[in-house]
Formats: structure tokens, C-alpha cells, sequence
């Protein structure tokens, strides 16, 4: 009790813990649409556009996290819109085209960091700082969260129809264009959102992790993006402490204990974990229902004389 | 009196709007385009409810590029599109487009009523609470496609026939008077494509417009009473019987 006492005894570690809270929320509930859409990639190559976009975002207007976000918008909207636009006028694919040139515009950012003399400082960019937070990145991060949840609450109709098939969708009348921008638009602002925090190739585990585990589990989109934002949250507020404790980076040691929680499921979910898997090709006709289900039957299953 | 009632509420809303005579679906002119290669050149015809048309080329004759035309899914489209003496110019709920099963996410976290519910998006939109209307239209969607038993069932647990009768519900729950499918007999067995006939056939007698794409020349004339040959261009259009000939056949599909 004393060594939690000890932990929210330092104002940077409240606001760590509330940044947690907010941000692990909102990425984990955004990972939702990123896992339906099947767009994990996608906002891979997206999140290593955010360091160069806060390279051109410096190099214009100083650092600041609304340079920050209009250059990483920049950039993102340059490599996504030409990623796409080479793929279809060339023989090369989206996947090709994205990949050159989000690493090419990783490479410049770098560069352009060195020149302006900020080059100390990407450790903080791409692994994040969560104990370093100021009030106001606090209150940046509480708008832009709340702003992309109550979008994404009032579009969710549209958005289910748009994941499920996007060319049923469009004849419907959804506006499947328009969705697929602001979405990204979205991914952008969450990811900077989560820079500070997390970090550029961090955010990305903890965008897609929550959700993906919980696609192990359960049937239903609306419990996989609140429940993914519920893991999101309570996963890195439990990294703050634990983190505090064993001296350790706090981004690292989120995205760490999510691999974890994802191994584990990925082993032991009953209906699409290897084990359950395994237990229905020996036995078709006991379908394991629970975990607790899938350990018992793998305990009859040894303990059964051979 | 209130027997009558009962009757007209139990009638499809394709029936109750058909008092006027059957409504027309007519092409003229279309020509599809995707970048530099032309999928479809001048196609001109006429259909109208009531009728189950199919349409019947070789692979890239143009079958699917016709249905996404109709729907407005083909960014380079010309010709003009008229449904009940209206151009189609925006999507309208009245026209359904039923996907290949194979391109379908059969994996989505859904179950088969909330696809069907899906269906209801042009009632609702945005905002608008699931009244009693919207539930009774997905329950008689349901029902006529035979699924009702298994609506809570997941669409990744479900048999060929049934992924297609679920996917018809939800152009039912949408109210649609057009069903676009394409190639929705592909990897169904016997029993499913029997079943399909017959729901196919049972909502054309009762007003809907049937057009689908079908790649067996054997059954055409079992299921359906209209037949477009296509080979990126229309080759003869009218019942199978007079268009199924051997020259008609040799254009579509010979080298």
C-alpha cells in the first residue's frame, strides 16, 4: 500500500496515470476500427510518418504539439495520398509504395532533426516520455480524445456498415471516401496524442493490441472497442506503477505487458486460441466454452492414463 | 375490417407499390471504363420487376462491371441509367448489390441479424432509435429468407446457402425493389442452389427485379426467364430459350 502511496505521491506521476487513462482509452477503442478494417499495416506505416511530419513540423514553426500535429498531418497525408496514387498508376502495390516512402520520410525527418540540433531528443519521440508531461499536454490530449470519441460514437453506424464491406456500404449511401480519410485523419491525431506518452513505434502496439486480443475472445465490435479502450486504459495505468517500481521505461513496459496478455490469449482462448483449437480436433463434440473450460479439458486430457 | 388491415401489413412494401404497374429498370448507351481498359461498350436494354434476369459471359465479359454500374460503384461510367423513369444518379435503397461470397469478410464479428439489420442504414441513418418498423421489416426479411432460427448465430458459422439467403435478408430489411448478386449460386451444393431457386424465384413473382450473374449455361433456363448475353458488349437479350443459341454462345464465349 505504501510502495502505490509512494507512486501518486509525485504530481508527474498523477498526470501519468491520468494520461494513461485517456490515452490507453482512446487507442484502444480506435484499435477496434483499426483491427476490423484489417488496416494494422496501414497504421504501422502511418505512425513512422509522425516522426518526420514533427521534423517538418520543428523546421517550420519550432517544436510545439500543434506544429507537431500539422506537420505530422502533413506528412502522413503526402505518404498515404502518393503511396496510393503510385500504386495505381504503377504496376508496383500499395504495400510497396508505402513502404518506400514512409522510410524515406523517416530518413529525412532524421536528418532534419540533426540540423536543427533537436537530434537528443528522439528517444523521447520514438519511445515517449509519460513522466514528462505537462498540464497543457494533459489538456491537449483530453480534447483530441474526446473529440475523436464523440466522432467516432456518432459515425458508428456508417463505420460498421464501412468495415463489414466497404463496396455494400458505398451503395448504401455511406460516404466510404470521406470515412476513410477522416479515419485516418483520426489515427493521425490519436497517434500524436499518444507521442508524447508512448512514443512513434510504441503507439502502434498500443493501438492494435487491445483489440486484437479481445477478437480472440469475443463476437462484438461494440465490446471490442470498449473493451479495448477498458484494457487500453487499466493496462497502462497498471505500467505507470509497476514501471515506477522496477525503474523502467513506462511505454515499453505497456506494450511489453500487452504482448504478454496476447500471447497468453493467443494460446489459451477458448474458441480461437491454439489450445481450444486443438482440444476440438481431438474431441469435436466438447466445444470448450470458457478458459476455465479449455484448462479443465486439457487437464482430463493429461491426466487420463495412458 | 380489420382482416383487411392484416392483409395489406403482411404484404411486402415491393407489392404495395406496384398498384401502378411494374416499375422499369432501363440501360442505354452505358459504357464502362477502368483506367485504359473498357470493360462494357454500348449497352442498351430494358427490364423490369417481376422479372429474374442473368447475366452470362466469360469471365471479364462484363458481367460484374454491369451490376456495379447499376449501383454507381464504377468510377468511369457513361450512358445513361433510369430506374422508375428516374435517373439513378445517387445511391438509392431501393437497389441492392449482393458481392461475390468469396469477397465477402466472412470473419466480421457480426450475427446474421445485425448483417440484416445492417440493411436498415437508408431508414435510420444516423440517429434515428430501431423502431418497431425497422425490427418488423428485419424479422420479415428473416423470415422470408428462412433464417430465423439462426439469427443469433454468427455469419462465420454459417453454410453457403445460408451466408446467401442472409446476405438477401438484409436487401429485404433494406426494402430493396432490385437485387443485384453476383454469382450467387458459385460454391453452393445442390440442396443450397435448390433452395436459392426458389427463394429467387418466389420474391420476382412477388415484384422484385432478379439480376444476377451465372456462370452455369445448364441451369439458366431453370431459374431464371431473362437471359443478357454479355461479352463486353451485350450480344442478344430476351428469354433463354430464344437467346441460348449456339452463334449467340459462340460470341460470348468463343475465341
Amino acid at each position: 500500500m505504501s510502495a502505490m502511496h509512494d507512486v501518486l505521491g509525485y504530481s508527474f506521476n498523477q498526470r501519468a496515470i491520468l494520461a494513461g487513462v485517456m490515452i490507453g482509452f482512446l487507442n484502444g477503442y480506435l484499435g477496434g476500427y483499426v483491427v476490423l478494417r484489417r488496416a494494422a499495416l496501414f497504421a504501422g506505416a502511418l505512425s513512422h510518418t509522425l516522426f518526420p511530419g514533427i521534423a517538418l513540423g520543428a523546421f517550420l514553426a519550432g517544436l510545439n504539439p500543434v506544429s507537431a500535429l500539422v506537420g505530422a498531418s502533413l506528412t502522413a497525408l503526402v505518404v498515404g495520398l502518393g503511396a496510393q496514387g503510385m500504386a495505381s498508376t504503377s504496376r508496383l502495390d500499395h504495400n510497396a509504395t508505402l513502404a518506400i516512402l514512409f522510410t524515406a520520410a523517416f530518413g529525412g525527418g532524421l536528418l532534419l532533426l540533426k540540423h536543427l540540433g533537436l537530434y537528443v531528443r528522439i528517444e523521447d519521440y520514438l519511445f515517449g516520455n509519460i513522466l514528462g508531461l505537462s498540464n497543457f499536454d494533459l489538456w491537449f490530449s483530453f480534447a483530441t480524445g474526446l473529440g475523436a470519441m464523440l466522432i467516432l460514437l456518432a459515425l458508428q453506424r456508417p463505420l460498421l456498415l464501412f468495415l463489414f464491406s466497404r463496396e455494400v456500404a458505398e451503395t448504401q449511401g455511406v460516404p466510404v471516401v470521406a470515412l476513410d480519410y477522416l479515419m485516418a485523419a483520426i489515427l493521425v491525431v490519436t497517434m500524436i496524442t499518444s507521442l508524447q506518452a508512448v512514443g512513434s513505434i510504441l503507439t502502434l502496439g498500443l493501438l492494435v493490441a487491445p483489440a486484437s486480443i479481445l477478437y480472440l475472445y469475443v463476437e462484438s465490435p461494440r465490446v471490442i472497442m470498449w473493451g479495448g479502450g477498458v484494457m487500453g486504459a487499466a493496462v497502462s495505468v497498471a505500467a505507470v506503477f509497476l514501471s515506477n517500481w522496477w525503474n523502467v521505461q513506462t511505454g515499453a513496459t505497456i506494450v511489453l505487458m500487452l504482448g504478454v496478455i496476447f500471447l497468453v490469449s493467443f494460446v489459451l482462448s477458448p474458441q480461437y486460441g491454439l489450445l481450444g483449437q486443438a482440444l476440438r480436433r481431438l474431441r469435436p463434440e466438447h466445444t470448450p466454452r470458457s478458459l476455465g473450460a479449455v484448462l479443465r479439458g486439457l487437464v482430463r486430457r493429461w491426466g487420463r492414463p495412458a | 375490417m380489420g382482416e383487411v388491415a392484416d392483409r395489406t401489413a403482411e404484404r411486402s412494401p415491393h407489392e404495395a407499390r406496384h398498384e401502378t404497374g411494374p416499375h422499369t429498370l432501363s440501360v442505354k448507351g452505358l459504357h464502362v471504363h477502368y483506367g485504359n481498359v473498357c470493360a462494357l461498350r454500348d449497352v442498351t436494354f430494358e427490364t423490369h420487376c417481376g422479372q429474374a434476369v442473368a447475366l452470362v459471359g466469360a469471365n471479364g465479359a462484363g458481367k460484374s462491371s454491369l451490376m456495379k454500374a447499376i449501383v454507381g460503384l464504377t468510377p468511369s461510367t457513361s450512358g445513361t441509367l433510369w430506374w422508375r423513369g428516374q435517373p439513378i444518379s445517387t445511391s438509392t435503397h431501393e437497389i441492392a448489390y449482393l458481392p461475390q461470397r468469396e469477397k465477402v469478410d466472412w470473419t466480421f464479428p457480426v450475427t446474421v441479424r445485425g448483417l440484416v439489420e445492417m440493411g436498415r442504414y437508408a431508414q435510420v441513418g444516423l440517429w434515428r432509435p430501431y423502431r418497431a418498423a425497422d425490427r418488423a421489416a428485419v424479422e420479415r426479411a428473416l423470415a422470408r429468407m428462412a433464417i430465423t432460427d439462426i439469427q443469433d448465430r454468427q455469419i462465420n458459422a454459417l453454410s453457403g446457402g445460408q451466408q446467401q439467403r442472409a446476405f438477401i435478408a438484409r436487401a429485404l430489411a433494406q426494402e430493396a425493389h432490385v437485387l443485384l448478386l453476383d454469382e450467387p449460386y458459385a460454391g453452393l451444393d445442390q440442396p443450397s442452389q435448390d433452395t436459392l431457386t426458389a427463394l429467387l424465384q418466389e420474391l420476382a413473382r412477388q415484384g422484385c427485379l432478379i439480376m444476377a450473374a451465372h456462370h452455369d449455361l445448364r441451369s439458366v433456363g431453370d431459374i431464371f426467364d431473362t437471359v443478357l448475353v454479355l461479352n463486353r458488349a451485350l450480344i442478344a437479350c430476351g428469354p433463354p430459350r430464344e437467346v441460348m443459341t449456339p452463334d449467340n454462345l459462340r460470341k460470348a464465349f468463343g475465341t
